[in-house]
């Protein structure tokens, strides 16, 4: 694979991984029960 | 009658992801990604999402939990209770009026899924080319304004009463159960055809045949010929391309045979554990989608597309993330449970979305195969694809029509849900009632997307509610919040309960640049040009010439032809309108398109295709009548309800 390509793939990735894995991290460590 | 709630903070993040998810994240973002700029589309694709996309998000969300508060759960009653003056409860209709349009051609294509994803389980297009299912299903003909498909429109329909019956059961037995159930199915499926897809090696052939298999290939009816080609090929190792290329002498003599010989060919001669249909590996679909195109960076076109593909994504400018949020309680937290539903739908956009689609198209079809990747390929091509997969072929069938479904199915619930709630909410009406409602206003707009060509109702409820109307409404709201309601008071009632601190700096973006940034997409695409230049060979400058015609090529850059003019400062080029632009789209610029690039095909019957592009804009006149008729229906019956309020309010 092209190594631009890879850098931009795998960067949106993590990008988009982390800011989801942060928001439900949030959300589960959260005061307010998910399932509340 | 008591309040309606969500019954977990869970099932609302899903059903706002399952609102956003829709058929845009795996059918329209790889293509988007890949004609515009590959990676580099990236960078203006993250700028919108901070500049607007979440702003938005975080706006509509606020105004909807405002709203609710007032005992609005619908677009009109929402913006009138922010903004006071009369004006905006009937711009407000747009948050009605567009999702009963959008819902009238969503959901049949809801019900192609749905007939997708049963046909392809039961091995139906092992049998059918999937571009012939779906003329059957759609029942189109050539030059007919009308396209009828009896069974078609029974799935249409059947498609109509699931959502009506999910919708009557209200929002935690109905939506929230199907938003607990599709999304994680959705992202299930999606994963299991992504690993698979990836898995797709390009197919190598080596030609150490021995006598049995020789033998064996002869007693199948392989033709002397291609067996003696064969005995050339004895040691060398070759791709897909490169056999076909070598056999291509030997095979035309075979004709009618051809296919299956060569497909004998393949299977006695391919390498273990590469796949003998591919052309390519999978990963280098993930190249052409990913791999960045840096001189694009600097075209508006680029920005514009970006911009443009956040919006959808994102599901702004419908009126049904308000209606979401308006059941949420005074002191609920917004910000996070907002930003928690927006990264997943850019989670299954950006990691799923891109991945799954064009790597197999590629692996399968090669590059030149995909370049018109997308929307109609999910459908007329992908299924021939899986059946690459032996037994497992009609399973990913069902994992990718079933995927779509869920997508197509948590968003059409969403468009229901605020013209029920309207009803409610003003008239009183109960649940099932409304629910029966929505129901009788779609079906005059579904009947007629379904029994006519797609060029007249459906596209244009395509362009003007799902396109056009969602820019106007987000830049009438991104106004309202900022400018009307007053930004301090804005900011105040985003950060009541705020689980996550929002930057002081979206303060600044949300008062001027979401609305600049949104008027700057609203009049590039009411005043969309088709900027057309000379093809020029970059390396040499000269102007690409039709090698058979000796024509002088030309290409369509959009405002970036103008821009590109001024910085250069050479000669604009000529003003025409754009084919898929707002005025372009008004003047039936498309149509006009159409019909020449049809006219230069020798093959076309040119009084027919005349007299078809004339039947299509009389009809397109009767749908504009239809679109704007439901628009004043929605402001009369808006009038009505805030009469009704005002009475009472005397009477009491």
């Amino acid at each position: 694979m092209h190594q631009d390509a890879l850098l931009f793939m795998l960067g949106s990735w993590t990008v988009v991984g982390l800011a989801a894995f942060y928001c439900f991290y949030r959300l589960m460590t959260s005061s307010r029960r998910l399932d509340d | 009658m008591a309040k309606e709630r969500w019954a977990t903070r869970l099932g609302l993040v899903l059903a706002m992801a399952g609102n956003a998810v829709g058929l845009g994240n795996f059918l329209r973002f790889p293509a988007q990604v890949a004609a515009n700029g590959g990676g580099a589309f990236m960078i203006p694709y993250i700028v919108a999402l901070l500049v607007m996309g979440l702003p938005l998000i975080w706006v509509e969300w606020a105004m909807g939990r405002f709203g609710g508060q007032h005992g609005h759960h619908s677009a009109p009653g929402i913006m009138q209770s922010m903004g006071r003056q009369k004006f905006w409860k009937y711009f407000g209709v747009f948050g009605l009026w567009t999702n009963l349009m959008v819902a009238a051609y969503y959901l049949y294509i809801e019900s192609w899924c749905f007939i997708y994803a049963f046909y392809s389980y039961l091995g139906g297009f092992i049998h059918e080319a999937p571009g012939d299912f779906f003329e059957r299903m759609l029942g189109a003909e050539k030059y007919s304004i009308w396209a009828i498909s009896y069974w078609g429109m029974g799935a249409f329909f059947v498609c109509i009463a699931l959502n009506i019956w999910i919708l009557s059961r209200g929002l935690a037995r109905g939506i929230e159960v199907v938003a607990k159930i599709g999304m994680p199915l959705l992202i299930g499926f999606a994963i299991i055809l992504a690993v698979r897809g990836l898995f797709i090696t390009q197919g190598k052939f080596e030609f150490q045949l021995t006598e049995e298999k020789v033998k064996e290939l002869q007693t199948e009816g392989v033709s002397p010929r291609v067996l003696d080609r064969l005995a050339e090929l004895r040691g060398q190792s070759l791709t897909l391309a490169e056999l076909r290329e070598k056999l291509g002498g030997a095979l035309p003599e075979v004709k009618a045979d051809a296919d299956r010989q060569f497909n004998l060919v393949t299977k006695a001669t391919v390498v273990a554990g590469t796949d003998r249909h591919a052309e390519r590996d999978a990963i280098e679909g993930l190249n052409y989608v990913w791999k960045p195109q840096y001189d694009k960076l600097w075209s508006p076109s680029l920005w514009l597309a970006a911009a443009g593909q956040i919006f959808f994504t994102l599901s702004i400018g419908l009126g049904s993330i308000h209606c979401y949020a308006s059941y949420l309680r005074e002191m609920d937290d917004i910000t996070l449970t907002g930003s928690a539903a927006a990264w997943t739908n850019e989670f299954c956009e950006v990691i799923l979305g891109g991945t799954i689609l064009i790597p197999i198209a590629v692996a399968y079809m090669g590059m030149a195969g995909v370049e018109k990747a997308g929307f109609g390929m999910a459908f007329t091509s992908l299924p021939t694809l899986f059946n690459h997969w032996g037994a497992f072929a009609p399973f990913a069938g069902f994992l990718w029509f079933g995927l779509l479904f869920f997508a197509a199915i948590t968003s059409s619930l969403a468009m229901g849900q605020p013209i029920m709630a309207f009803f409610q909410d003003e008239f009183g009406l109960s649940r099932p009632r409304s629910a029966l409602l929505f129901g009788m206003l779609l079906l005059p707009l579904a009947g007629a997307v379904a029994v006519t060509h797609s060029s007249t109702f459906f596209e244009e409820f395509d362009f003007w509610a799902g396109t056009f109307a969602l820019v106007v409404f987000a830049f009438g709201e991104a106004i309202l919040f900022a400018w009307v309601f007053g930004m301090n008071r804005g900011w105040t009632e985003m950060m009541k309960g705020a689980e996550l601190r929002v930057p002081g700096i979206f303060f600044y973006i949300l008062k001027y640049v979401t609305p600049i940034f949104l008027g700057l997409i609203l009049v590039g695409s009411v005043f969309q040009p088709k900027g057309t230049v000379p093809d020029k060979n970059p390396e040499t400058g000269e102007v690409r010439k039709d090698p058979q015609t000796g024509e002088m090529l030309t290409k369509d850059l959009g405002w970036e032809a103008y821009v590109q003019a001024l910085v250069k400062g050479e000669t604009l080029p000529a003003w025409e309108w754009h084919p898929g632009g707002m005025i372009g789209m008004l003047l039936h610029k498309d149509l006009d398109a159409a019909l020449e690039r049809s006219l230069k095909d020798p093959q076309t019957d040119k009084a027919k295709a005349i007299q078809f592009n004339r039947e299509q804009k009389i009809v397109r006149y009767v749908d504009r009548a239809m679109m704007v008729a439901v628009y004043v229906f929605f402001c009369v019956l808006v009038g009505i309800a805030w009469r009704k309020r005002r009475e009472k309010v005397w009477v009491g």
